[in-house]
């Protein structure tokens, strides 16, 4: 192995430790960009400007009380954080009827926290709309795909500025809980409560949403288990409702409550290598150093070396 | 041939240090016979282009594909020129976006499973970029299919629930059987 792929292998070991975030980019090829230049996904705040961003849920759609209460309390976890370090609140607005959600080209926008709980293939023949496109505004009923549990759906333009971000909550196929325990029971492909119905926690709303929250910040998925951004929720789960320390590093190191926004100045690496990383998310250069200095006093890197 | 036995540990050891590329999407997968179950078409094609626009609700931008039939592997291809809808997209220097959706390239050759959009003629694919298949044609060899949309999406297995592996090459005429065999059932 030649040298400077142990160079590189340090880099990407360096980009890995326990308080790490991924940062969401624009689409490369919607905006005719290498994707080692696509911008990193933010909201557009001055510098020591406390930026706002209204967050309204929809009623219906099997949404009740609790659940709005969970959604509240997901809210009030990032709002907490941003309080400590970042120049980002959410500002919860009441509840409303209005359960469109998507860019509205004339504003002012809302980011939307909608719930489905039924699914347009099971209302048979759909009239007046086109699956996949506006069914679920014409007929109020989750219009994707059945193995996704939640979508944070951006707008936003190729420098990465956030116009809108709503999140969709598929009810339909999955169980919505709010309990805090005890977590449900395995059997076969599926997770019950020992009891029935929802009495233990199979999919925790607080936890689904503190997440999604996450992306609506621009935030991206990270391949770490224990991190709020951890793609990956198994049934029972809670441990999301907590923001890990790389989650609340972001919110410090991006959206800085001293400082500007902190857009992308740190290309990805190769994806062949590691993940991509956005603005602070590690120091690769001290570990690379560190292994190169040790690869230099062993008898055979050096020969390797020749 | 023999190896040091400290190897496997330590391509393990490397596997589970270096973190994969960050995702934003999760999914059960989909093998060729639920995709074939689920779809009511599945056609080999060309792309012919694409176009990106507002939907009817003027809220959700979404992209329309034109395809070329070259060949129905299952159901019926009524007509030579198919269209599917897939969300997202970009519209005047805006960009929505919904991470495990199948991307098209004009030019590019595909084996697709689709199902209907409505009563009209446009369909969508079905299980998103899982049900899209590039044709790779390599020189002087076989034709071979490779899902390519999967980038940043984390597919995991539909009953372990673990992440699959990497995506592989399956030959097109191995893809062909699977489909008829799924679809004679």
């Amino acid at each position: 192995m030649s040298s400077l792929a142990w160079v590189l292998i340090a880099g990407v070991l360096g980009q890995a430790p326990e308080a790490s975030y991924v940062r969401r980019r624009v689409d490369a090829a919607a905006c005719e960009v290498p994707s080692s230049k696509a911008a990193c996904l933010h909201w557009e705040a001055g510098p020591g400007e406390v930026r706002t961003l209204p967050v309204q849920q929809a009623t219906g759609g099997g949404a009740d009380g609790e659940m709005h209460a969970a959604v509240s309390r997901s809210l009030a976890t990032w709002n907490e954080a941003f309080a400590a370090c970042g120049q980002l609140t959410f500002e919860e607005r009441a509840p409303t009827g209005d359960r469109r959600f998507g860019y509205a080209q004339d504003g002012p926008n809302v980011s939307s926290v909608v719930f489905f709980d039924r699914a347009c293939r099971d209302l048979g023949q759909l009239e007046g709309c086109t699956p996949g496109e506006d069914c679920d505004l014409v007929h109020d009923c989750w219009d994707h795909d059945d193995r996704f549990l939640a979508l944070t759906l951006p707008t936003y333009d190729c420098a990465g500025r956030l116009l809108d971000s709503d999140v969709v909550v598929n009810g339909a196929d999955f169980t919505l809980t709010t309990v805090d325990a005890p977590a449900c029971q395995p059997a076969l492909d599926v997770c019950l409560c020992p009891g029935g119905g929802t009495s233990c926690v199979i999919t925790d709303v607080e936890n689904t949403l503190t997440h999604e929250l996450g992306h609506v910040v621009g935030l991206d998925h990270i391949q770490l288990a224990g991190s709020t951004m951890s793609p990956w929720a198994s049934p029972g789960e809670t441990d999301k409702r907590v923001l890990d320390p790389g989650t609340r590093a972001f919110v410090c190191e991006v959206y800085p409550a001293d400082g500007p926004v902190q857009t992308c100045v740190v290309p990805p690496l190769d994806a062949e290598l590691g993940r991509s990383v956005g603005c602070g998310a590690g120091t690769p250069l001290l570990p690379a150093s560190l292994l190169w200095w040790w690869r230099r006093r062993r008898p055979c890197a050096r020969r390797s070396m020749r | 041939m023999v190896s040091s036995p400290r190897a496997p540990f330590c391509l393990m050891l490397l596997a589970c240090l270096i973190p994969s590329q960050g995702r934003a999407s999760t999914a059960l997968d989909l093998s060729v016979e639920e995709l074939t179950l689920r779809a009511g078409r599945v056609v080999r094609a060309r792309v012919v282009g694409t176009g990106a626009r507002w939907s009817a609700g003027g809220r959700r931008i979404v992209t329309e594909t034109r395809l070329e039939v070259l060949e129905a592997l299952a159901g019926e291809a009524r007509s030579r020129e198919l269209r599917v809808v897939q969300p997202g997209g970009a519209v005047d220097g805006l960009v929505q976006e919904v991470i495990g959706a199948a991307q098209f390239s004009p030019g590019e050759e595909v084996v697709v499973f689709l199902e209907p959009a409505g009563a009209g003629p446009t369909s969508r694919v079905v299980g998103m970029a899982l049900g899209k298949f590039r044709v790779l044609r390599p020189d002087g060899k076989a034709a071979q299919v490779r899902r390519d949309g999967l980038e940043r999406v984390r597919v995991l297995h539909p009953m372990t629930h673990r992440p699959q592996g990497p995506e592989r090459a399956l030959s097109l005429d191995a893809l062909r059987a699977q489909i008829r065999a799924a679809g004679e059932r």
